[in-house]
């Protein structure tokens, strides 16, 4: 009972986690989906051995190298890339408490253009960018997860800020107010 | 360093700006930016053009894991260890 009540908290802890960090990292809710249940299993099955202080580091390292499995497995296989818009577009919406059409059309299209360019960043600097601005995790966790410097998860975080701001040069959105 | 060469817009500035622009630069880097985007304009439209985005990427929020998959998980798992 104690390891059922211990693998729930863990999981409503991380379940967003992990879920975000797979759609941002593989572009796709199916295989987001099977990667987060997978994590989930690997959590249940380690439940006994579980420090649950570092419990976030190993989810987002298991996460992140089931992640690298999937990509790896995908290079051979068809593109998906663009399945992941119109649900990302969804839970958008949700976020925001406006009930104007025209801005949550607005802010939908504004999210949208960001997460597209967020896809589109290098694989090494997108998991950064991701854990840290969208997962709002520490340098330090970053560096454990993904078994890096700090200095690299640094580095990594500000090319990718300029990438971004590269890749959404000439996109600006229409003023609707 | 003189006056001039901290407020000219190099690869170092660049790095300043976006700090400031995403929040976490040190006082000392907000300071200099602050004082930078008073006199070169080129500066001050690189900011804004970085706290733009910045504040973008700020809205986004972690997606949600559906409910429905999420109990079919925790049931299979249970089940499974407990059998």
């Amino acid at each position: 009972m104690f390891a059922e009540q211990r693998y729930r908290f863990l999981i409503q802890q991380y379940k967003n986690k992990i879920y975000t960090y797979s759609l941002y990292m593989l572009k796709n809710r199916m295989d987001a989906d099977d990667v987060t249940q997978e994590v989930m299993i690997r959590i249940w099955q380690n439940i006994d051995k579980f420090n649950i202080l570092a419990a976030k580091t190993w989810i987002i390292k298991t996460t992140n190298n089931l992640c690298i499995d999937y990509l790896r497995k995908r290079s051979i296989a068809v593109n998906r890339e663009f399945e992941i818009d119109e649900f990302f577009e969804d839970t958008y919406s949700k976020n925001h408490n406006s009930e104007n059409p025209y801005l949550i059309t607005h802010f939908k299209m504004v999210a949208s253009k960001v997460k597209e360019a967020i896809q589109r960043l290098p694989e090494n600097l997108r998991s950064v960018f991701v854990l840290y601005e969208i997962e709002e995790m520490k340098y330090e966790e970053i560096s454990k997860a993904l078994d890096l410097p700090i200095n690299s998860v640094k580095v990594y975080l500000l090319r990718a800020r300029k990438k971004l701001q590269e890749e959404l040069k000439g996109y600006e959105p229409q003023e609707i107010i | 360093m003189n006056r001039k060469k901290l407020f000219k817009l190099n690869e170092e500035m660049v790095n300043r700006i976006i700090s400031v622009a995403y929040g976490d630069a040190t006082l000392a880097d907000k300071f200099i930016v602050m004082r930078a985007t008073a006199q070169n304009p080129e500066i001050r439209e690189l900011l804004s053009s970085y706290r733009q985005t910045a504040k973008e990427v700020g809205v986004l929020r972690e997606e949600e894991y559906p409910d429905d998959l999420l109990k079919n998980v925790i049931r299979k798992n249970y089940w499974s260890k407990t059998l």
